[in-house]
């Protein structure tokens, strides 16, 4: 029989792959964090209304969602280093565009698009906060922050844990699009790989059982938090929930 | 001790409190009654800010603010002055009993876990949950949500209580167990406000009782005097309403 697909070639390439993992991971951890940050102010700004900001915000979150990711990439690619020339050009300064890291882009491109898709999200948890408690912790003498950070912010969390878990998986997936600002995570080692094989079915099969089991232990752990954070509705305590604060 | 005078609040156009003025001494029990939409809510939660008059001044304790130009600061300094206690308990539900009670104290005070946790207990085995304090209100049933909400209250030490029908949410069986607490409360000599619809309670537990009608007050005096010998027509017809709806053999 013909060798039309080299099996054990798609063993053999997953631990050559998983070397790129940690930048993989890397990309989407740090997205996440300023994505939910981002997504966080841009949600109180359009909450709360604030003059200019709140216009402004909608139209990035309008932008950001009707335009492709590959494209919000390419921008960041080519566009932060148009924005430096003419940083340069206004202040006299002399950055060197060729210096700034390309990872720079891949994470500004992917903050802002996680932020645009979970400020929405983040909106609706907040404004699922039911009103009483914060009239309640208002009532106490809390100002707003504290209202904000202890009362609104720890419930909605919870009911926007699952979306969040969405937007990881989108995200984690997503940073396979990173090597287009030459940055070398997973799937571009994976091209680079291919290449030198010349077995390229083999390494997408890799790429994608890689990214598959990656999924699923995603969905599982979100599945615990939320597990872990939901208060039971019958009379146990569970221990991790005794020991708070004592 | 505390001095309500012209407050005014309005919803688009409507008016709910209409220039009232009045004034509370020192370990009084207030209890307002009237119908419903009569404006006792709306009143109660001015006097914590709740809702924002367009006019008048409030004074309790030694802080007094012009509700027409009030700062955002000036709120939160003068919401410290009262605690509320509210008709759907309100408690905070990520947090179990013990939390809920300690949270005002460790925010808002400043005071240490420790200090504050010490106090915590101690309110809440006055309201006599000392075997509940670890768990959440959605598993504790009506009465003792609002029992550990009267903690709460409790707890930051206000100079007024203010209660918001505290009773209406729960079914009959459990309201015993919360007007107990509040009772016991008012032997302690805290200044209370509140609106309940309980005819018997108030009668009872309040020392002065107003009666709001269209958001002004209408009578003013001791339960004995309003639900006795009420001077206003429209105080006669609420009160008898509501004694007709008694059987006959109960009486008050």
């Amino acid at each position: 029989m013909p060798n039309i697909v080299d099996f054990p070639l798609i063993i053999r390439l997953i631990p050559t792959l998983l070397a790129y993992l940690p930048m993989t991971l890397f990309i989407t951890f740090f997205s996440m964090i300023f994505g939910v940050l981002i997504g966080l102010i841009i949600a109180l700004i359009k909450l709360n209304q604030i003059r200019i900001l709140s216009p402004m915000a909608t139209v990035f979150v309008s932008f950001i969602r009707g335009t492709p990711l590959l494209v919000q990439l390419y921008l960041s690619f080519y566009g932060i280093p148009v924005m430096l020339r003419y940083i340069n050009y206004f202040y006299d300064t002399d950055y060197n565009v060729n210096n700034i890291p390309s990872m720079l882009f891949v994470l500004i491109a992917f903050s802002f698009n996680e932020a645009a898709y979970n400020s929405e999200t983040i909106r609706a948890a907040l404004q699922s906060v039911n009103k009483g408690q914060i009239e309640a912790a208002q009532s106490l003498g809390m100002t707003y922050r504290q209202v904000l950070q202890r009362i609104i912010i720890p419930e909605a969390f919870i009911v926007a844990l699952p979306n969040f878990g969405n937007t990881l998986i989108g995200l984690l997936k997503g940073t396979s699009l990173a090597f287009v600002c030459s940055v070398v995570e997973m799937t571009a080692r994976g091209k680079i790989l291919a290449g030198f094989h010349y077995r390229y079915f083999e390494v997408y099969i890799s790429l994608a059982l890689i990214y598959w089991a990656l999924t699923i232990i995603i969905e599982q752990l979100i599945k615990m938090a939320e597990k872990r954070l939901t208060i039971p509705d019958n009379d146990q305590i569970p221990n991790y929930r005794r020991g708070k604060l004592l | 001790m505390i001095s309500v005078r012209n407050l005014t609040l309005y919803f688009n156009q409507h008016c709910i409190l209409n220039n009232l003025s009045f004034d509370i001494q020192k370990n009084e029990i207030i209890a307002i009654i009237g119908a419903s939409g009569a404006g006792k809510s709306s009143l109660l939660r001015c006097l914590n800010l709740l809702e924002k008059p367009q006019q008048g001044r409030i004074r309790i304790g030694n802080q007094e603010i012009d509700l027409a130009h009030v700062k955002r600061n000036e709120i939160v300094q003068f919401r410290q002055q009262s605690a509320m206690v509210f008709q759907q308990f309100n408690l905070f539900q990520q947090k179990n009993a013990l939390e809920n009670v300690m949270e005002g104290l460790v925010v808002v005070k400043k005071y240490s876990p420790q200090q504050a946790k010490a106090i915590a207990l101690e309110k809440l085995v006055e309201v006599g949950l000392s075997g509940r304090v670890y768990h959440y209100p959605k598993q504790l049933s009506g009465g003792q949500q609002q029992r550990v909400a009267i903690a709460r209250a409790l707890a930051m030490n206000p100079k007024v209580l203010l209660f918001d029908e505290p009773t209406s949410a729960l079914d009959p069986e459990l309201v015993g167990e919360v007007l107990m607490s509040i009772q016991q409360a008012a032997k302690a000599g805290n200044t209370m406000i509140l609106v309940s619809h309980e005819m018997q309670f108030v009668y009872e537990i309040a020392t002065r009782v107003l009666f709001l009608d269209q958001g002004q007050i209408i009578e003013d005096g001791t339960p004995e005097q309003v639900f006795h010998c009420p001077v206003h027509p429209r105080t006669k017809v609420f009160l008898s309403r509501y004694f007709a709806t008694l059987s006959s053999d109960y009486q008050i």
